[in-house]
């Protein structure tokens, strides 16, 4: 022992770009949340819509975006990056990747946040980024994979634990779904139309939404959860066989289940039922992972007594189990019938954003700050407050949310024994629900204010320690004990190999992938069955639709009637996937916090959406829809009108060379006929203004069926 | 329907995709000592948790 | 420094009690040097946080030296990889328990810097070390791993661990399950009825696919197996099961490529997937132990050897014959020899199961596998270590055969096989011809959904899970089964065999009682020490263990009376020791007391003095046992021992002729063989080498074992010496099982009759068989378990009972 030439190497972990990631995840959390607190007081008080730039409509983008992408994306590479580097015994692969991946993450958050209050939107929900930032996301996604996998190569324990199969997945999946769901082609820099239409593009668009969550909101916060639980528990998992397990169990089917969303759409039933029986077998992987968690803290409860941290781990893998849950009944038609358009959803999905990934990222950072800081938590006091304000402020949430949503579909469906519609006019039954949505509000302002107490309580952390930006660590390399030798050394070096070979095929995949989706698309003779009658949308029309998804209608109204009676009853014929050949995108929406807009048009004179827009409560006394007086004054831009019906050519929607020449001329005819309309009924407005395209749009909305 | 044929041709790929990487962590015997790995986890920062 | 402590202390290193003196160094107390030096080790190298993650994680350490293993021969086999950087070994540590050992074999190369890298298998219990050879030798590196507490446990016959079959398996089974899963999605369009033909079709393609991956790749043990089996002309429950899926198979292939429907694809890949569950489940292997152990790991791994003059120690394998060989106290002879130079008292319980010792005279020959006690003598070795008169028992047919407990054995699933498939394909011939005759359109379809639907998987599915819990629940009570066939078998089981010494008895562990109606003068004691010296009476080795601290003095006028006792002169005193009648103690006496064999009766000069009482032979608790099982099976007692030494356990065992003395090992082979003639189905229950051919020849050989479950014979279960008394509740458990089994099956003919009368019908739709088929194997899947768990968690609880009393 005398000479101490160990073969030992020594590196240095790198907790720079963990605490970056941490910060962010703070900082976005925060602003993510208080938007998400804006919109919820926005649905009991119009009055918060402030400014075109502060609708409902273009900040509830925002909040998703800022929550899915900014908070919990940070959080996970905060994670990843934290736990990769010590799984694998390694620093990461490259600092310039990091670095890039953090401030390109960053910058894409910016420009999302800039664009979105702006209304440049493609109305796909979470994907709502155009396609400038999309390229932008691919860029930083395939760094942060480079960065992964070239850790993985370099990796010094031959083990690749159960947590970074969970990641490879992620990353792998998610790369494919942005990819699928990003095919749009473009008219401007913040203008694009998607290639697939209607029917094909709800699917494909819900496929990305599903998976979006499985592979976004599930895999990545399973794998943290196998790194930071045994670690914060100090016990190692109840049963790494099962992780193992459900971890394949779960990646062979997840993929699978997108169609859940789109049950009594005109998608085939087929399909549908597809979706809902796939969604019924996630019950077992997905529990899979919350059985192993719980029980990894199976006999260490006094601790959870003592240990906030493990409190927030429980709240947050109980609640995963519930999402978990409820999401595979929720496929089921029946409940589906009830649930679908409804606050419901919102509730589902809270619980698991709110539950899961917040707890789960709370206790993260708790456990990770202190550490990397080489300090104490600041304060057990102020952990111990978030924790229990936290968990009151799901509960305000999810419960009100429950009640109204349920509240909400049997109003819908009541008749009156003459078999009348009980609550004919919408709005009763979105004033039955301010209340709750009070209530919500005041939940998610308590949630919100537990996420303000951490940050406080984590800078103190961080201002009272010192980071130690390069912890070192020794470990043997692997490389040194491999066997070259001919007969049995081949397969080790092969395990070393593998990491880019897994690179490289999951690079490959996402190409063809991309080449495999535009190969149909481009071909696309669609057999969707088409109905003589329905005819390309108008240049004015196709303007006044690019408002509507400008200002987000669509996160409030459904264009989809649904083939109930209770549905056909209250908004006329139930949709034909027929009708919507010609929408890039499709409009169908989720949720409806007010009436399904599919059959509107002629329903109204002109006039009524005049009034509507400038002052909805003036038509609709009590409606909580916020003001558009901006439309009455704006002048429709039409400068790329031309454009844009060349673009909608390209995809497929059969309008001719000359309609093309004349769009705009075409536009104006049409509008000063609307202007007359205005005119009859003493409104005095110029034809070229932007109210005049949304009238026009919405008055078609849905008649082509019904022309003879 | 021509979207179906995307979506499945997309879903098998990474399907496959996921078979591979499992056919790979078996062959290279990746799975064939379940229980160590969990605790080593636990090892690095062993000075540092009392019990 | 040394304190003397009162209170009771606990090592902080090992956590065992410090007996008599307590090592205090830096405030922590330590039981032994060993302990603390360890401790200091651990310190200097910054390695403290070995006792961060359990308390007191230690075990004390050996010092024992594994120089030995530098010897080249011993060297090539165990190092398993080396080049000119590093070389590679592997070592068995049976010591490892916790996170701890982890922590600290893990970190070996900061205690020594020649050690590069180390891996640990918890479960294996193993260490794969890479080290720099040239600068650290084997040897060293084994004595330190030793000197932490982590004695290697190293074998003398290869035990190469086999992983690959259950990679493959791995490997069937995901892939099943994929296919399977994928599958059953394609199929769904078809039974929700979908209009569009072209991704019919594609669906239709795509099902192929996955199904032939399925039955071809994860299905083909199937294969290989029937056609193994009929090859024999024997029957199997595989039969039926291939049958049923190629019949599904290929009916399926026929619909898609004729567009006339969507086939089986999804139930048959199913089932294939449910059936490698099964295999995947009842292979549970217990990789700490081996149950393959022949005699040779019995022998020292080296031997001294004595060559022109000077001591050399040479490993096994290179011992010829008149190799001169240096014994010493406690070692095992490692061939047949004669001795050459001094005397000794020769062991041979091990390998003969006699309890006496038999004293050898230079000159005298020796036998392999006896124990040497006394001064170190000088052997030279007569016979080739594999000629031996011990190792002729492993020429006998029952070890040839690995498999012959197999050979005639019809276990359950396979007998039901054969009724089976008859039945099966006579109902299908039937139907088939039937509807042929009455509806040309139909008969195909119900020959193949008969085929299809009736397939016994569900037996192929309880059946491994059933008897995979049995053994894993026996595990939990430290009887470890080999196999599940062993459990079947020992289902079957109507008689039982024991051996006695060192199953049924122990060679006690307490201390003697003296009751003497005076004390003794040293003198007094010596002289009795010297007298029982000269005999091998049991009973007198165990005197002679009580007094080993006294000494041996000259004596005169020895004699020993058979069967009565021993007298001499030692000067002015005169001895006598043995029964009580010969001691003349029995006048003051009552009856009962005068029983000679657990006592020692002494008088001098005529005067009766007393008796020296040892405690009970028997393992605690086998006469409960053995009283239990006389009710349920024929129980015999088969010992190389004398009768005389068995009297205390005659008495269980009621019919004369179900004993044996003074067997050799290969009589008891044949013991076995005459009960089995009587068509009796033998389980036998031993512990020595000279048990080896019974347990080999018996239906069940169950090896008993108290030392860490490590020096075990060939044998097809291993349980813990302490759970002897148990055994009749284990068996019970195994009856238990196959009763479960059979009731699942019958369950899993009801499901099929309803099937089946669809599909006679000829009109099973595929649906139906997709459904019903999933729900008939994991409803046995969950009787098994639930069934089994539930009977495990009554034993358990009764143990519990029984040793809170």
């Amino acid at each position: 022992m005398s000479t101490k030439t160990t073969s030992l190497e020594q590196f240095y972990y790198d907790n720079k770009i963990v605490r970056n990631f941490s910060i962010a995840t703070i900082v976005w959390g925060v602003v993510g949340m208080l938007v998400g607190v804006i919109i919820a007081t926005q649905l009991f008080a119009p009055a918060a819509n402030l400014t075109q730039y502060g609708t409902f409509g273009r900040l509830r983008p925002l909040h998703t975006n800022a929550v899915i992408f900014a908070f919990v994306g940070n959080a996970i590479f905060a994670g990843v990056y934290y736990s990769l580097q010590r799984l694998l015994k390694a620093r990461m692969f490259s600092d310039f990747l990091s670095n890039f991946h953090f401030w390109g993450w960053q910058l894409i958050i910016v420009a999302a946040a800039i664009t979105l209050p702006l209304g440049i939107t493609t109305s796909h929900e979470y994907a709502e980024l155009e396609w400038p930032i999309d390229i932008a996301i691919t860029l930083v996604w395939v760094a942060f994979g480079i960065n992964m996998f070239g850790t993985i190569f370099k990796r010094r324990e031959r083990h690749l634990y159960v947590a970074i199969w969970f990641y490879i997945a992620t990353f792998i999946t998610v790369a494919v779904l942005h990819l699928t769901n990003s095919m749009q082609l473009p008219i401007s820099l913040f203008k694009s139309y998607y290639v697939y239409a209607g029917v094909q593009d709800a699917l494909i668009q819900w496929w990305y939404g599903h998976n979006a969550v499985a592979f976004f909101l599930t895999t990545p916060f399973l794998g943290l959860m196998y790194y930071f639980l045994p670690k914060m528990a100090n016990r190692p998992v109840y049963s790494y066989r099962l992780s193992i397990l459900h971890f394949w169990a779960l990646i062979f089917i997840y993929i699978w289940a997108g169609p859940h969303h789109l049950l009594y759409s005109s998608l085939p039933d087929w399909a549908q039922s597809l979706g809902v029986v796939f969604s019924i077998m996630l019950i077992a992987p997905s529990w899979g992972g919350m059985i192993n968690g719980l029980l990894t803290l199976r006999g260490a409860w006094d601790q959870v007594r003592e240990n906030t941290i493990l409190k927030f781990m429980v709240v947050g893998i109980t609640s995963y189990g519930m999402a978990t849950f409820e999401g595979p009944m929720l496929s089921l038609k029946n409940i589906n019938a009830i649930a679908h358009f409804t606050d419901w959803i919102v509730a589902h999905v809270h619980v698991g954003a709110l539950g899961w990934n917040g707890f789960l990222t709370f206790a993260m950072l708790y456990w990770l700050v202190p550490r990397i800081f080489q300090t104490k938590l600041f304060s057990e006091k102020l952990i111990k407050t978030h924790f229990w304000i936290g968990t009151i402020g799901i509960a305000l949430y999810a419960i009100p949310m429950y009640i109204s949503g349920f509240t909400q579909g049997m109003m819908w469906k009541q008749f009156t024994a003459e078999g009348t519609l009980q609550y004919g006019n919408f709005l009763d039954t979105t004033l039955q629900l301010l209340p709750m949505h009070m209530m919500r509000a005041f939940g998610g302002t308590l949630y919100l204010t537990g996420a303000i107490l951490m940050a406080y309580n984590l800078f103190k952390t961080m201002a009272q320690g010192t980071l130690l930006a390069n912890e070192k660590a020794e470990a043997a390399p692997l490389a040194i004990i491999e066997e070259k030798h001919e007969s049995d050394g081949h397969w080790h070096r092969w395990i070393e190999k593998r990491p880019i070979q897994l690179l490289v095929a999951s690079l490959v995949m996402i190409l063809v992938g991309s080449l495999v989706e535009l190969v149909p698309t481009f071909m696309v003779k669609s057999n969707v069955p088409t109905i003589e009658s329905v005819k390309p949308y108008t240049s004015l029309e196709l303007e006044g639709r690019d408002i509507y998804i400008r200002e987000g209608c669509v996160s409030c109204h459904s264009q989809l009637v649904r083939p109930f009676r209770s549905e056909t009853e209250r908004y006329g014929e139930f949709s034909k996937s027929g009708e919507f050949v010609y929408d890039h995108p499709f409009l169908w929406g989720s949720k409806r916090t007010g009436p399904d807009l599919h059959r509107e048009g002629g329903k109204y004179p002109d006039s009524w959406h005049y009034h509507h827009m400038r002052e909805p409560s003036s038509m609709s006394p009590g409606s909580i829809m916020p003001t558009y007086a901006w439309l009455l004054e704006q002048t429709l831009n039409t400068s790329q009108t031309q454009d844009k019906l060349a673009a909608m050519k390209k995809l497929g929607v059969p309008y001719s060379t000359d309609e093309i020449a004349h769009a705009v001329k075409d536009l104006h005819t049409q509008a000063r006929a609307i202007q007359a309309n205005l005119a009859a009924e003493k409104i005095k407005v110029s034809q070229d203004k932007e109210i005049i395209a949304l009238i026009a749009y919405l008055q078609r909305l849905g008649t082509d069926i019904s022309k003879k | 329907m021509e979207i179906m044929y995307l979506m499945i041709g997309l879903s098998l790929f990474m399907a496959i995709g996921f078979v591979i990487a499992f056919v790979w962590s078996i062959r290279t015997g990746q799975q064939e000592d379940l229980i160590t790995p969990a605790m080593r986890i636990l090892q690095d920062d062993q000075k540092t948790n009392k019990l | 420094m040394y304190t003397e402590v009162l209170e009771e202390v606990i090592c902080y290193h090992c956590g065992d009690e410090c007996s008599e003196t307590t090592i205090i160094h830096q405030e922590k107390t330590f039981c032994c040097h060993g302990c603390e030096q360890v401790y200091d080790l651990l310190n200097d190298n910054h390695l403290e946080g070995y006792y961060n993650c359990d308390l007191n994680p230690g075990i004390s350490p050996t010092d024992k030296n594994f120089d030995f293993l530098n010897n080249k021969a011993l060297r090539d086999r165990l190092i398993t990889f080396s080049n000119a950087d590093f070389s590679k070994v592997s070592f068995h540590l049976p010591a490892i328990h916790c996170r701890s050992c982890l922590y600290l074999l893990e970190n070996l190369q900061k205690l020594n810097p020649q050690i590069i890298k180390t891996s640990l298998n918890f479960g294996k219990k193993d260490l794969t070390v890479w080290f720099k050879e040239d600068l650290l030798n084997l040897g060293a590196l084994a004595t330190l791993i030793a000197s932490l507490g982590y004695e290697p446990h190293i074998s003398n016959a290869e035990e190469k661990p086999q992983n690959n079959d259950q990679k493959r398996l791995f490997l069937k089974l995901g892939i099943a399950g994929f296919c399977a899963g994928n599958a059953m999605l394609f199929s769904f369009p078809e039974y929700l009825g979908i209009d569009d033909g072209s991704l019919q079709a594609l669906f239709g393609y795509l099902n192929l696919a996955l199904g032939s991956v399925a039955v071809f790749y994860s299905g083909s043990d199937y294969f290989s197996h029937v056609y193994a089996h009929l090859k024999l002309r024997k029957m199997t429950i595989e039969i039926p099961i291939l049958l049923g899926i190629l019949v599904g198979y290929g009916r399926s292939v026929f619909e898609i490529l004729s567009h006339t429907g969507a086939g089986y694809i999804d139930s048959v890949s199913g089932l294939i997937f449910f059936l490698l569950i099964g295999k995947w489940f009842q292979q549970k292997s217990f990789d700490f132990l081996s149950f393959e152990r022949n005699y040779k790991a019995y022998f020292p791994l080296v031997v001294t050897k004595i060559a022109n003059g000077k001591e050399e120690t040479a490993p096994l394998e290179e011992i010829q014959v008149r190799d001169r060989l240096l014994i010493r106290n406690q070692e095992i002879i490692p061939a047949d020899a004669y001795l050459v130079k001094g005397q000794s008292q020769m062991d041979y319980s091990f390998v003969t199961g006699e309890s006496e010792l038999i004293p050898i005279q230079a000159g005298q020959s020796i036998y392999a596998g006896g124990k040497h006690l006394g001064e170190a003598i000088e052997i030279q070795i007569s016979k080739d270590l594999n000629q031996s008169h011990l190792t002729q028992l492993w020429e006998q047919q029952a070890f040839k055969n690995p498999n012959h407990k197999t050979e005639n054995w019809e276990n359950f699933a396979n007998k039901v096989g054969m009724y089976f498939t008859v039945i099966l394909l006579s109902l299908a011939t039937i139907a088939g011809i039937y509807w042929y005759n009455v509806d040309q359109s139909r008969w195909s379809n119900a020959v193949v959904s008969i085929l299809v639907i009736a397939c016994p998987c569900a037996l192929a599915v309880s059946y491994p899970f059933a008897l995979g819990h049995g053994i894993r629940w026996l595990a939990k009570f430290n009887f470890f089964i080999k196999d599940i066939q062993t459990f079947e078998r020992m289902a079957q089981v109507d008689t039982l065999v024991f051996d006695k010494t060192g199953t049924l008895t122990l060679q006690s562990q307490q201390e003697p009682t003296v009751h003497f109606n005076r004390e003794l003068s040293d003198m007094e004691w010596n002289a009795i020490y010297t007298l029982v010296f000269q005999s091998t009476h049991p009973l007198s080795k165990q005197v002679k263990k009580f007094l080993q601290d006294r000494n041996i003095i000259p004596l005169a006028d020895f004699k020993e009376l058979r069967s009565k006792g021993l007298q001499a002169t030692f000067d002015d005193i005169f001895v006598q020791i043995g029964s009580a009648k010969y001691t003349l103690n029995e006048l003051h006496l009552p009856e009962g007391l005068i029983s000679s064999e657990t006592r020692l009766f002494v008088s001098i000069n005529q005067e009766p003095i007393g008796f020296i009482e040892f405690p009970w032979e028997n393992r605690p608790g086998v006469e409960g046992m053995l009283h239990r099982l006389r009710q349920l099976y024929e129980v015999h007692l088969i010992s190389g021992d004398k009768k005389e030494h068995a009297a205390h356990l005659l008495d269980w065992f009621e019919n004369q002729d179900h004993v044996k003395f003074e067997c050799s090992p290969l009589e008891k082979m044949e013991y076995i063989q005459a009960l089995q003639k009587q068509g009796k189905i033998v389980a036998m229950i031993g512990d020595g080498l000279n048990d080896a051919g019974a347990l080999k020849q018996a239906a069940v050989g169950i090896a008993v074992s108290d030392d860490h479950l490590h020096f075990t014979p060939a044998s097809d279960a291993i349980l813990k010496g302490s759970e002897l008394p148990q055994l009749g509740e284990y068996f019970r458990y195994s009856k238990y099982g196959l009763k479960l089994i059979k009731t699942s099956f019958i369950l899993s003919l009801v499901y099929n009759g309803f099937g089946l009368s669809y599909a006679i019908q000829g009109h099973l739709y595929p649906l139906i068989a997709a459904i019903l088929m999933p729900i008939n194997s994991i409803s046995m899947l969950v009787i098994a378990t639930w069934g089994m768990n539930w009977k495990g968690q009554l034993l358990y609880r009764s143990k519990i009972r029984i040793k809170a009393e």
